[in-house]
C-alpha cells in the first residue's frame, strides 16, 4: 500500500485512556501514517497542535482538565490557533444527546462513535479528505457547516450566502410541479 | 419568507488548505476505501485484541467495586470505559449493557438522584458475565442487554430507544 499522503500526514491523537489512545496509533501506523502525536487531554493537545500542526486530530470527548469539546472551540476559536479549519474527528462513547449536540456546537468535523470500527474510521478519515465541510462564520458559532442535508420543507429562516441559489432551487422545484 | 440576516459568513472548502496535497487525495482516498487498508488496520486490532479485553476485564473489576461502594461517579467512569472498548474487542454484549448502565446512571446525575442500587447490581453482574462469556453466552447477553435496557427505560420513564441506542 503507497500512498505519498501517508509519508508527509500528520495526526494528533487526544485521548486520555491509554488503551484506546495506543490501538488508535496503531491503526494509524497500519494505514502507513508515520507521524503521529499524541495526548491525554485537551489542554495538552493545544500546545502540542502549536508546535506540531497536525493535518487532522482525533479526540476523544471526556478528558481532564480540558474536555474535547473546549478543546476543540479553542482550535477552532483560540486567538492563537494555528489552524482553525483544521479537521476534528470526535471519538466518543457518549451517545447523549445533549454531549453530541454541545460538540458539534463547538466545531467538529466528524463523529465517529465507540465501539470504533475499523471500516468507520477510515471512511471518516477518508471523509475529510474527500468531501471537505464548508465552514460557517456567524455571532455565535465558528466551524464547519452544521447542515449536512437541504430539507426541501425547511420554514425558518434563511441566513446563508448561498441561500439565494436555494431560493431559487425551491421556484424551480413548484415550476416544475 | 423570513428575512435574510447578512451577519453569517460562509467559507468554502477550496478557500482553506486541504488536507492532503490535491494531487494525492484521489489516491490516498482509494487506498483508504479499499480492501487492503481494511486487512491491515483489521490485524491491528487483532494484535490488540488479548490487552484490550484484559483491560475491559481491569474495568469491570473497578465497576464492581465501584457499585459495592455505592460511588455512582466511579461506576459512570467504568462503565464508560467499558462502552468505549468492549465493542471494537468483540465484547459486545459487554459494551451494549455498560451503554446502558451509563445512560440510567447518567440521567439520574442530572436529575440530582441516586441511582437505585438493585438496577446497578443487575448491570454490573451481567457486564461481567458478558465479558467473560463465549460466544452462546454473548448472543445471551444480547438479549439480557435488550431486557435492561427495558428495565432502564421503564425506571427513567424515556423510550426503549433511547435507553437501547
Amino acid at each position: 500500500m503507497t500512498a505519498a499522503a501517508f509519508d508527509y500526514l500528520k495526526a494528533l491523537v487526544v485521548e486520555d485512556n491509554g488503551h484506546m489512545r495506543a490501538l488508535l496509533r496503531s491503526l494509524l501506523q497500519a494505514l502507513g501514517m508515520k507521524q503521529i502525536y499524541e495526548c491525554a487531554d485537551g489542554a495538552k493537545a493545544y500546545d502540542e497542535l502549536r508546535e506540531r500542526k497536525p493535518d487532522f486530530i482525533l479526540t476523544d470527548l471526556s478528558m481532564q482538565p480540558v474536555d474535547g469539546i473546549e478543546f476543540t472551540r479553542r482550535v477552532r476559536t483560540g486567538a492563537d490557533s494555528p489552524n482553525p479549519y483544521v479537521p476534528i474527528i470526535m471519538i466518543t462513547g457518549h451517545t447523549e444527546r445533549p454531549r453530541v449536540m454541545a460538540a458539534r456546537d463547538a466545531g467538529v468535523t466528524e463523529f465517529l462513535a465507540k465501539p470504533i470500527t475499523v471500516q468507520n474510521l477510515l471512511l471518516r478519515i477518508a471523509e475529510i479528505v474527500d468531501r471537505p465541510r464548508p465552514f460557517v462564520r456567524c455571532e455565535h458559532y465558528f466551524g464547519p457547516d452544521r447542515r449536512r442535508r437541504r430539507d426541501e420543507d425547511y420554514a425558518g429562516p434563511w441566513r446563508r450566502h448561498d441561500d439565494f441559489r436555494h431560493d431559487l432551487a425551491l421556484d424551480d422545484i413548484a415550476v416544475r410541479r | 419568507m423570513f428575512p435574510r440576516h447578512n451577519k453569517v459568513e460562509f467559507i468554502d472548502a477550496k478557500s482553506y488548505p486541504p488536507v492532503v496535497r490535491a494531487c494525492d487525495a484521489a489516491s490516498f482516498v482509494t487506498l483508504l476505501k479499499g480492501d487492503d487498508a481494511q486487512r491491515r488496520a483489521g490485524r491491528a486490532v487483532l494484535a490488540r485484541t488479548s490487552q484490550l479485553r484484559d483491560a475491559v476485564l481491569d474495568y469491570v473489576t473497578g465497576l464492581e467495586r465501584a457499585a459495592r461502594d455505592g460511588d455512582d461517579a466511579a461506576a459512570f467512569d467504568r462503565a464508560h470505559e467499558i462502552r468505549g472498548l468492549g465493542g471494537t474487542v468483540g465484547l459486545v454484549a459487554a459494551g451494549r449493557i455498560a451503554n446502558g448502565l451509563c445512560i440510567y446512571l447518567d440521567v439520574m446525575r442530572r436529575r440530582a438522584q441516586r441511582a437505585d442500587g438493585p438496577v446497578v447490581a443487575l448491570h454490573v453482574d451481567a457486564i461481567a458475565r458478558a465479558a467473560q462469556a463465549l460466544d452462546d453466552a454473548t448472543r445471551l447477553g444480547e438479549k439480557v442487554a435488550l431486557e435492561l435496557a427495558s428495565l432502564v427505560a421503564h425506571k427513567l420513564g424515556i423510550p426503549l430507544e433511547t435507553a437501547a441506542e
